[in-house]
């Protein structure tokens, strides 16, 4: 190989990678001071225009594009990474578009600049052009050119300048945090009730003309007529010496809902025996009732006349076709019902998170009842996600009557459905509420320009310009007009998103909503979003936003699976929450990090290890042998890996261990807690919902799919193996799975686990294992991912199904086995299984042992698939595993010190596990070079 | 076994192998089927598994047949109910208003496609709509109730409504201008289509002028079904007045009612002597009203992005090109397509604008830069270090193995941030090496591992007959360990492959210039900005797939070579 013809080839190669090597030169020839922006999104084309149309007006300025500033869209949103990475490295951006609900989170923290005094500082700089003027007018000098020149200054001035009144208050005010302004708003959203016109139609709920009439209250949408704990339950025979069926108006065809821990089971009422005694039928037609007598004697009883019941649907089977009022489908969350009711979240002072304020328990106990009314939040998610081919809105297709959702959904409808026939309605609210006067509600959510603390001084000013660039309509309008052209060039109707400017607002109303081709239902739409603005409330400001929003979501899992009661699960949380602002508010006190003597340290500990290694090795090996004269070939051969590590990896995990003992978040100085983090792992967050102990069992639970993956990989790799015409054809297709890019297989999967149509339950049936469940209990069809007790085998089997990655590695084992053995053995009367296991196995050994181990390390640190398929770990945390959480509490509660103790208490389980397995190892695995 | 295999032996091989495929590949079929879809077949209640046959449109306006589907039995009705009287009834009740509004309609347009074929779905369109409102209960009534329910919700508008669906035409809108400074222009206004646009090189095809959401449009009247092959086309062209300079032009904006012909479109402007033309064709490919942008490149154009524009460029110069000082004159030209010029058109449509729209060949480079640099980096420096693991006795061996394992099992996540700031440190921020660098001094401890086992695995006396035959030990692994290494040296690169190939998050975060993006980046990008545009993120997703299907079906040729070697010599 040393021949002339390497060096050809070497060269070739050199001068192919040089032309391969992208080569970015710079951007513009102009120079001007340099602006980086970040904005949340991907670069698109309506940033390169409005960047572009700002330096055009700014020529002083110039502005540089880089990534966005989280990695949202199709995978999670708002993931602060590499914000984070930006601001830890040194190496931020002077202008980000951020998610205006998450702005505290890093403001609190001394992260962004308060933009009030630059705002201040406008008005000031305006006032005194203005009064130049004055002087230059009064002094006659009216049309001289300084004159001019003023003018044209205040006029740039003012077109640009940030005023508060221009904006919609709630979206100023999600800004302000203590006194300070953090952000110009930009995008904004609310939330209103969408119906379907012709579902209201064919339930009867019209008015004289036959125009539909949605609800205004609670009580429309479900009247809860009995709710009793102390049922007795005898076939169809339902009795309570608690409830007065004919006091509270139970009727003949009311929906009767039979609630425990497990399951929800839906039956009407065929008589009302008597005031404490109902008799109960099967709620459809080919199904039988079956009510199991059970320790759970919960019934509820609810007005079949309610709108949530009459425009729901289900066949004949039982499975759901139409749902009245999902409460969750959209963007229903306990805030909105929460504030509906009139809860408060948290007190004014911040210092008191208010979860479980009545007000929210009643909020969230009212959509508990609305799942059960329909059978249960298991039910109608596994409709949901049968009918959620990824790309289609239930609501589209007329499969979901009335549900909550944001402006954005007009853009949806712009673009998919012009011809759709629905309906807007401010959200409905309690009687209650509306006796005492007070309206129907919404809140906002959305986007903002901030500037990052870090901004050097000289950039300051490039820096805000751009801001008020962007905020103002002028910008505005220019990213409006690049997305309105790209969704005319694909032949749709553009729907601008809301913005938080008023200004702008109307400008673009004007420009894009009021035209002929704009749908009125759209149009009419808009207009409701827009009525409720006044008075939309927003997330409270705080700097644990984010642990108060997880909060609410896990509550409501909880109850709505009926892990516990409303009441129950909202007191959980709110201490899970005030633990959160507990620590921030009282930080812990301690020395500051010497990070300069933490690398020292690094040195001298490598030079000590090095040198320990050296001595011993000197004493077991006496330098005169053989090997031992040779001793220095291993430390060459290894080098660069000596390198790689001293450098690149194990500076990073020593970085993290000392961060393991402090409490840091990126922004501010990491403060020395000693082993306060490792404490907290095992006392506080141990056992709760979200803990480390369920975060740990869960995780611990998917080992079970680690002998199988192997065994199917072996399986595979032996099957591909043999010699057959069109092998190349066969391995590549079963190694397709294993390279089918994230996104397409997560919208895939959720369709293979659907519960009613998907390919899993379909393949259950056919091969008759689904009635082999049945019979042993199981209820059918199972909704995989939906489900608790499925989701976290649902995502075994999605690993299986990739296991062409591991049969690469099997197969490259099974190369190296020579093949004489198999003809000597087979010489001697071996049989195939007898051949497997002396030939096969024993000469495995090694693929084998690589296999466990990295299975074991890969296994523990499953993230990706939940973070993808099942957001947040759901259901009920079933799928949130120990590094989903340890994720968590980087990135979205800024606790990095507490991530890095998390890491290294599964560092130390995992190496613990790997040095069992490699001691172990020498009784099994056999080397041929050994 | 030399023998060969029993016949039912080979047959269940075959039979298990070929399952399998069908099993393991049928996500493909479906990804790529759903790639070769448009926006409207997602969009849809009744959802297929194929993709929608395109037909190649030769008469224009036209009715779509295939808009509205029949009269289909609704779930709740029982079948003798349906086939005994129901359906009966509401095919006599909805003709009759069909009939009633064919006859008295004024609107011209029911007059140029009136046929049996707009009836029928005219009569199918009144139906979806009364399935959709026709009270739920209604189903279940008597024949006589439902009959007046029935005929209680009849309205004449639902027939127009449902033409509106079938309608089909093709026909030219507004045209718009955008400057540098991002200023738009109406070029059209309220100009009578016929002052405007006139009709050229076509036969039998006229231009019809029009009102709609209160702009003037011109319909245009085609017909290729008796044309022989030759020239079967038309050609519309315009001059119009610029509001502004060359020199400050950015952007035109044409816009065109599209009638689902998947006949082809492609303009020419004619401008200050020069002629310039679009670089990608389009098709008339759904029955939309739609706007197409087109900008010829510029200097302007140094950020990289997704375009949403078609680039037009210069093929031709000359005094014939020159209309007067800011005269542009369009030419709009279209095309008739044969059958298999609208397979062709719409199996290529979602692939057509991932290619237009991302830069693709640039990002493409820097992914196979990216692939060679880390595939080479990782083998040598892999193997190199696996073989000081398996084969050489040094100070700290063990430990130092152990080390490489323990890179492993500290999460990804947790030293990201610190991983950044020494990238930082070494200058390497916003350029590629973060991305390739570190895999060239071995810090995949996945491919060390495995090398080692495989090394781990060659027979101590092979070894030692090249140390008698003199060899030093960078010889013995280059010569011994590393040829017998191939089949595993090919499962690493598989998978350094699959990881470079497919990894974005790294790039994300390393890389601020979008100048310096892999694929992997710049088709998510592409993707993410497109929200839920299912048809296009599954081509996306083919075109990423692709080279990894193609370069695994090469690579695993080595694990048969490494079969032989290992025989000879073992």
């Amino acid at each position: 190989m040393t021949s002339w013809r390497t060096w050809v080839l070497i060269i070739a190669g050199a001068v192919l990678m040089w032309w391969l090597h992208p080569r970015p030169g710079s951007e513009h020839d102009t120079d001007g001071t340099e602006v980086t922006i970040w904005f949340n999104d991907v670069i698109d084309g309506r940033h390169v225009d409005v960047v572009d149309a700002f330096e055009r007006e700014f020529p002083e300025y110039k502005a540089i594009l880089g990534s966005s500033a989280s990695r949202s869209g199709l995978e999670g949103e708002g993931n602060p990474q590499r914000l984070m990475c930006g601001i830890a490295g040194g190496v931020p951006p002077e202008v980000v578009e951020y998610d205006r609900f998450a702005i505290c989170q890093w403001a609190a923290r001394g992260a962004f600049l308060d933009l009030m005094p630059l705002i201040k500082k406008d008005e000031e700089l305006l006032a005194d052009l203005r009064k130049q003027l004055q002087v230059l007018v009064d002094s006659g000098k009216t049309d001289s050119e300084e004159t001019e020149v003023l003018k044209d200054r205040i006029a740039r001035v003012e077109k640009y300048q940030v005023k508060r009144s221009d904006y919609y208050a709630a979206t100023w005010d999600e800004c302000s945090y203590k006194g300070g302004h953090y952000g110009i708003p930009n995008y904004m959203d609310d939330r209103v009730l969408y119906y379907s016109d012709d579902l209201l139609v064919q339930a009867g709920f019209v008015n004289g003309e036959g125009t539909p009439v949605p609800p205004d209250t609670w009580e429309q949408l479900l009247t809860k007529k009995v709710d009793v704990s102390d049922a007795e339950i005898n076939g169809f025979q339902i009795t309570s010496a608690e409830a007065d069926f004919i006091a509270c108006g139970v009727r003949p065809g009311d929906v009767v809902a039979r609630v425990s821990r497990s399951s929800v089971t839906r039956c009407l009422v065929e008589k009302v025996v008597g005031t404490h005694e109902i008799i109960v039928c099967s709620a459809y037609s080919h199904k039988a009732l079956r009510l199991r007598e059970g320790p759970e004697n919960h019934i509820k009883v609810f007005d079949q006349d309610s709108y949530a019941m009459r425009l729901s649907r289900w066949d004949e089977e039982g499975r759901l076709k139409v749902v009245g009022f999902e409460p969750m489908h959209g963007n229903g969350w306990l805030f909105h019902y929460g504030w509906l009711n009139g809860g408060k979240f948290m007190s004014d002072d911040r210092r008191t998170c208010t979860l479980n304020d009545p007000a929210i328990v009643e909020a969230l106990q009212f959509t508990t009842d609305i799942y059960d009314a329909m059978g249960g939040v298991a039910e109608v998610n596994a409709f949901k996600k049968s009918t959620q081919n990824a790309a289609q809105d239930p609501f589209f297709l007329n499969q979901i009557a009335m549900f909550i959702q944001g402006d954005w959904f007009l853009r949806e409808l712009a673009r998919y459905k012009r011809d759709m026939r629905f309906g807007t309605h401010s959200p409905p609210i309690p009687q209650a509420r509306r006796d005492a006067g007070f309206d129907s509600l919404t809140w906002v959510g959305g986007f903002a320009y901030c500037i990052p603390a870090t901004c050097p001084e000289k950039k300051l000013e490039a820096a805000w310009w751009m801001v008020k660039y962007l905020a103002s309509p002028v910008g505005g309008m220019v990213m409006n007009d690049h997305d309105a052209q790209r969704e005319r060039g694909q032949g749709r109707v553009y729907m601008p998103r809301l913005k938080a400017n008023k200004r702008l607002n109307q400008l673009q109303i004007s420009t894009y909503v009021d035209v002929p081709a704009m749908p009125e239902t759209i149009r009419a739409g808009l207009r409701t979003h827009i009525a409720l603005l006044p008075t939309a409330k927003y997330r409270p400001v705080s700097p644990y936003g984010q642990k108060l929003w997880n909060g609410q979501a896990d509550s409501q899992d909880l109850a709505w699976n009926h892990g516990a009661t409303p009441k129950q699960a909202l007191d959980l949380n709110t201490n899970k929450v005030q633990r959160a602002i507990d620590k921030f508010l009282a930080p812990p006190a301690g020395p500051e990090m010497p990070w300069k003597y933490v690398v020292w340290a690094y040195a001298g500990l490598v030079a000590l290890v090095a040198g320990i290694c050296y001595w011993r090795f000197k004493v077991n090996n006496p330098i005169t042998g053989y090997s031992g004269k040779q001793w220095w070939v291993g430390i060459v051969f290894a080098s660069p890996w000596m390198l790689g590590f001293l450098i690149l990896a194990g500076g990073p995990m020593v970085f993290s261990l000392v961060m393991s003992a402090t409490n840091y978040d990126v922004i501010s100085p990491a403060v020395y807690v000693g082993v306060d983090n490792y404490r907290e792992m095992y006392t506080v967050d141990w056992d709760n919902v979200g803990g480390v102990k369920q975060a740990l069992s869960n995780t611990v639970f998917m080992a079970i799919g680690l002998p199988i993956g192997m065994a199917a990989g072996l399986a595979l790799a032996m099957l591909l193996n043999v010699q057959v015409k069109g092998m190349s054809f066969y391995r590549t297709t079963f190694f397709l799975p294993a390279i089918m890019p994230v996104v397409a297989a997560s919208v895939l999967w959720i369709w293979v686990f659907n519960a009613h149509n998907g390919l899993m339950n379909w393949l259950l049936q056919m091969t008759g294992i689904e009635s082999l469940l049945e019979f042993l209990g199981v209820k059918t069809p199972i909704s995989w991912l939906t489900d608790k007790h499925t989701s976290k085998p649902a995502l075994i089997i999605m690993g299986l199904w990739g296991a062409g990655a591991s049969m690469i590695i099997w197969l490259a084992g099974l190369k190296e086995i020579p093949k004489h053995l198999y003809e000597a053995a087979a010489l001697d009367g071996a049989s195939v299984v007898r051949r497997f296991f002396i030939i096969t196995l024993p000469l495995l050994s090694p693929y084998i042992l690589f296999n466990l181990v990295m299975g074991l390390i890969g296994t523990f640190q499953i993230f990706t698939q939940a973070y993808i398929m099942t957001p947040n770990g759901s259901p009920e945390r079933s799928t949130y595993f120990y590094v989903y959480k340890l994720f968590d509490e980087c990135f979205s509660y800024f606790r990095l010190g507490y991530g890095a103790a998390m890491a290294w208490v599964l560092f130390l389980i995992v190496i613990v596990l790997t040095i069992v397995n490699m001691v172990a190892s020498k009784r099994w695995v056999h080397y041929a070079g050994d | 076994m030399d023998q060969p295999r029993p016949f039912w032996k080979s047959g269940l091989l075959h039979a298990v192998l070929i399952g399998g495929s069908l099993v393991f590949a049928l996500p493909y079929f479906w990804l790529i089927g759903t790639s070769w879809k448009l926006d409207k077949e997602i969009q849809t209640e009744q959802i297929s598994i194929f993709p929608q046959r395109p037909i190649a449109g030769k008469i224009s306006p036209y009715v779509d047949s295939r808009h509205f589907t029949g009269f289909a039995q609704p779930e709740n009705v029982a079948r003798h109910r349906w086939s005994e009287w129901m359906q009966g009834v509401l095919q006599r009740e909805i003709s009759a208003v069909v009939d009633g509004w064919l006859s008295s309609t004024s609107d011209p347009r029911v007059g140029y496609v009136n046929s049996p074929v707009l009836r029928t779905e005219l009569i199918e369109g009144v139906f979806k709509r009364i399935r959709h409102i026709m009270p739920y209960e209604a189903w279940q009534d008597e024949e006589l109730t439902f009959t007046s329910k029935l005929q209680g919700l009849l309205r004449p508008e639902f027939v127009s409504e449902a033409f509106e669906g079938v309608y089909r035409y093709f026909a030219v809108g507004k045209v718009l201008v955008k400057d540098r400074n991002y200023r738009v222009y109406d070029l059209t206004g309220q100009t009578p289509i016929q002052d405007l646009w006139h009709v050229e090189n076509g036969r039998d095809v006229v231009l019809e002028p029009r009102v709609e959401a209160e702009r003037p449009i011109g319909v245009v009247h085609y017909d290729f079904s008796e044309d022989n092959k030759e020239g079967n086309g038309f050609e519309l062209s315009a001059v119009f007045d610029l509001p502004v300079s060359m020199s400050e032009f950015k952007r035109l904006s044409l816009s065109f009612r599209r009638d689902q012909s998947w006949n082809e479109l492609e303009v020419y402007m004619e401008v200050e002597g020069r002629l310039l033309k679009s670089t990608s064709p389009k098709y008339l490919s759904t029955d939309t009203w739609w706007e197409v942008n087109y900008q010829e490149p510029s200097g302007d154009d140094t950020r990289l992005t997704a375009k949403h524009y078609i680039v037009v460029k210069e093929i031709d110069s000359g005094p014939q090109y020159d209309h007067g000082n800011r005269k542009l004159k369009l030419r709009v030209q279209v095309t008739h397509s044969s059958t298999a010029e609208a397979f062709w058109a719409k199996g290529t449509e979602n692939y057509r604008r991932a290619f237009q729209e991302v830069p693709f060949w640039r990002y493409f480079k820097t992914s196979v830069f990216l692939v060679i640099a880390n595939i080479v980096g990782t083998a040598f420096s892999c193997s190199l270090v696996a073989f000081a693991f398996a084969r050489l006795r040094w100070p700290g061996r063990d430990l130092c193995f152990l080390l490489v394992l323990a890179t492993l099992m500290i999460p990804p996540q947790i030293t990201m941030i610190p991983s950044f700031i020494i990238y930082k440190y070494l200058g390497w921020y916003n350029t590629l090496a973060p991305l390739w660098v570190p895999n060239c001094l071995a810090v995949n401890a996945f491919a060390i591992f495995l090398l080692r086992q495989a090394m781990k695995g060659i027979p101590r006396d092979l070894e030692e007959a090249a140390q008698i035959d003199g060899c030093s030990w960078l010889g013995i692994y280059w010569s011994v360990a590393l040829p017998l290494m191939r089949p595993t040296i090919a499962a690493v690169s598989i998978f350094t492959f699959m990881f470079v190939w497919n990894d974005f998050m790294s790039p994300l975060i390393y890389v601020n210039d979008q100048r310096l993006y892999p694929l992997a980046l710049g088709l998510f990008s592409f993707m993410a900005g497109r929200e839920n545009q299912f048809t296009l993120i599954m081509a996306g997703s083919m075109i990423m797939t692709i080279p990894v299907i193609i370069t695994f079906f090469f690579a695993q040729r080595h694990f048969i070579q490494g079969v032989t070697m290992t025989g000879m010599k073992g």
